[in-house]
């Protein structure tokens, strides 16, 4: 008997060990569900950098009706590997995302046939009526350096966006060329990252220019400056919950993802505060660069002291392996380089539309900060 | 011999390898539609490429050449640098969607293929049921 209970617990032991190594191998496990916090659903506005750029751009022109803001920087023009649009998705090229999306501007579909693409779109019930965004606030940024998306792209976004009915006023269209030779590929920043012409890992470039603040500006009007430090807290949360069968890496995002919450829009505000999805670019998710995008970009010192609750969902770099159909076709579907999906990878042939599986995880995220889910 | 006699004898085969014939035909039939499909989403793209090429060569036109020749120089080497990028990008999108189609056509085929093994072990095991194996 003596013996029995030794071997039992024993057992036990193992069991607890085993668990032990199990939630310290996957952060997820430690990571909690995203909460309800008190946001204002009128107030919600996306940014991001790069394929975050063209994500943020697809996200605001799928849910256009509760959306009231975008800001695009050094990427973003909506449906621009298209080829075609058919009954069940659309087709869309990775060679033409590379090409002519971010290296041939010659080659970059015109805006009137962009604008079809959207009102086709609109007519089949997968995004919001266009017409809403004439409410939208936008600010776009490309810097006069950048070899990585170039900047014919993101001034063509923006011409796009006046064909979607946006008044001219509301749309701030910056290409200011920063000290010469101007910004490189970059989330550009006041005081932190590397060199400003730089087109290199991090993609944070120092140029004594603070481009989340001017965002931040261009959507929600006149700031109160922003705080020396943050004094709020970041959450870390489980994004699985809001991806099919919890299959995050297989659809290019990471278990976890980060929030940052203003003391001041903590349960229980006064006053509800705004909510700002920020998203990163490609090798810039926090597998990448650690909590680098998440801390250091300037987001969060103006948060502080304008009420904005500032969400940064992660993308993951997806390897062949992970993915879930295997066949011919599978190079074209993986994500190597952690980026948000803008040409469709994993299959997913509705992945700038509500139905797209990264679109519609991020708007349930929305929804959730904003007590509406 | 003897098993290969009894599954043989009446050809109680028979309608199960004609099932299996006409599943065949329509795997080569949505293969070679998945084909076509790729001729000519290759075709579309073809077409943008050529009205991309054209606006382009008309802005050019319009454009006023540089007087200094410099200046010149440098433009025509810009222009030389953006079409290397437009062939390549557009030789890329083009080896994309046959890559896809021919993709697509393979994975048909190779799934009526392993089917149509599995179908035939199963006439050879059991030839009375060939039959059900047309639905």
């Amino acid at each position: 008997m003596p013996v029995r209970r030794l071997r039992s617990a024993a057992a036990g032991t193992l069991r607890a060990l085993a668990l032990a190594a199990l939630c310290a191998a996957s952060p997820a496990l430690g990571a909690e569900p995203l909460g309800r916090y008190p946001a204002d659903p009128g107030q919600v506005s996306v940014s991001g950098i790069s394929s975050g750029a063209f994500m943020a751009n697809q996200l605001h022109i799928a849910h256009s009706e509760g959306i009231m803001g975008a800001a695009m920087v050094a990427g973003g023009l909506y449906g621009c590997t298209i080829l075609e649009v058919q009954d069940d998705g659309v087709v869309s090229l990775i060679g033409r995302a590379t090409g002519a999306c971010m290296t041939a501007p010659d080659l970059l579909p015109d805006v009137s046939s962009l604008r079809e693409t959207v009102a086709t779109l609109a007519d089949k019930g997968w995004i919001d009526a266009p017409r809403n965004l004439a409410r939208s606030h936008v600010y776009l940024f490309t810097g006069q350096a950048d070899q990585v998306v170039n900047p014919a792209t993101v001034a063509r976004a923006s011409a796009l966006y006046k064909a979607l009915g946006v008044p001219d006023s509301q749309i701030k269209f910056d290409n200011k060329n920063l000290p010469a030779p101007g910004a490189g590929h970059s989330w550009v920043t006041d005081a932190f990252g590397i060199d400003c012409n730089a087109n290199a890992t991090p993609y944070i470039n120092k140029c004594h220019y603070d481009v989340a603040g001017v965002e931040l500006a261009a959507i929600y009007g006149p700031l109160t400056p922003p705080a020396a430090a943050p004094s709020g807290r970041i959450v870390a949360f489980d994004q699985r919950e809001f991806v099919a069968a919890g299959a995050a890496a297989a659809n290019g995002m990471l278990d976890t993802g980060y929030l940052y919450v203003p003391k001041a829009c903590e349960a229980g505000a006064a006053q509800p505060c705004r909510l700002q999805v920020v998203l990163h670019g490609c090798m810039q998710s926090s597998e990448a660069l650690g909590d680098e995008f998440y801390s250091k970009i300037g987001v969060n010192e103006w948060a502080d002291t304008n009420r904005i609750i500032v969400l940064y969902p992660q993308a993951h770099a997806t390897d062949v392996a992970e993915l879930r159909i295997q066949n011919a076709l599978t190079l074209f579907n993986a994500n190597l380089a952690g980026c948000w999906n803008w040409w469709g990878y994993g299959n997913d042939r509705q992945f700038l539309t509500k139905k797209g599986v990264q679109v519609s995880a991020l708007w349930a995220m929305v929804q959730r900060v904003t007590g509406q889910r | 011999m003897n098993d290969l006699a009894k599954a043989t004898s009446g050809f109680a085969f028979f309608p199960g390898m004609l099932g299996m014939q006409m599943r065949n035909i329509q795997a080569c039939t949505s293969a070679q539609a998945k084909m076509l499909d790729g001729m000519r989403l290759l075709g579309k793209q073809h077409a943008q490429f050529m009205e991309a090429v054209m606006r382009r060569m008309l802005e050019g036109r319009s454009a006023s050449a540089p007087s200094d020749p410099g200046s010149l120089i440098g433009s025509g080497i810009d222009q030389l640098k953006a079409a290397i990028m437009d062939t390549q990008a557009n030789m890329s999108e083009g080896s994309e969607i046959l890559a896809r189609s021919a993709g697509d056509a393979a994975g048909i085929m190779q799934k009526r293929f392993l089917d149509a093994l599995d179908e035939i072990k199963a006439i050879a095991e059991h030839p009375a049921d060939a039959g059900r194996l047309q639905s």
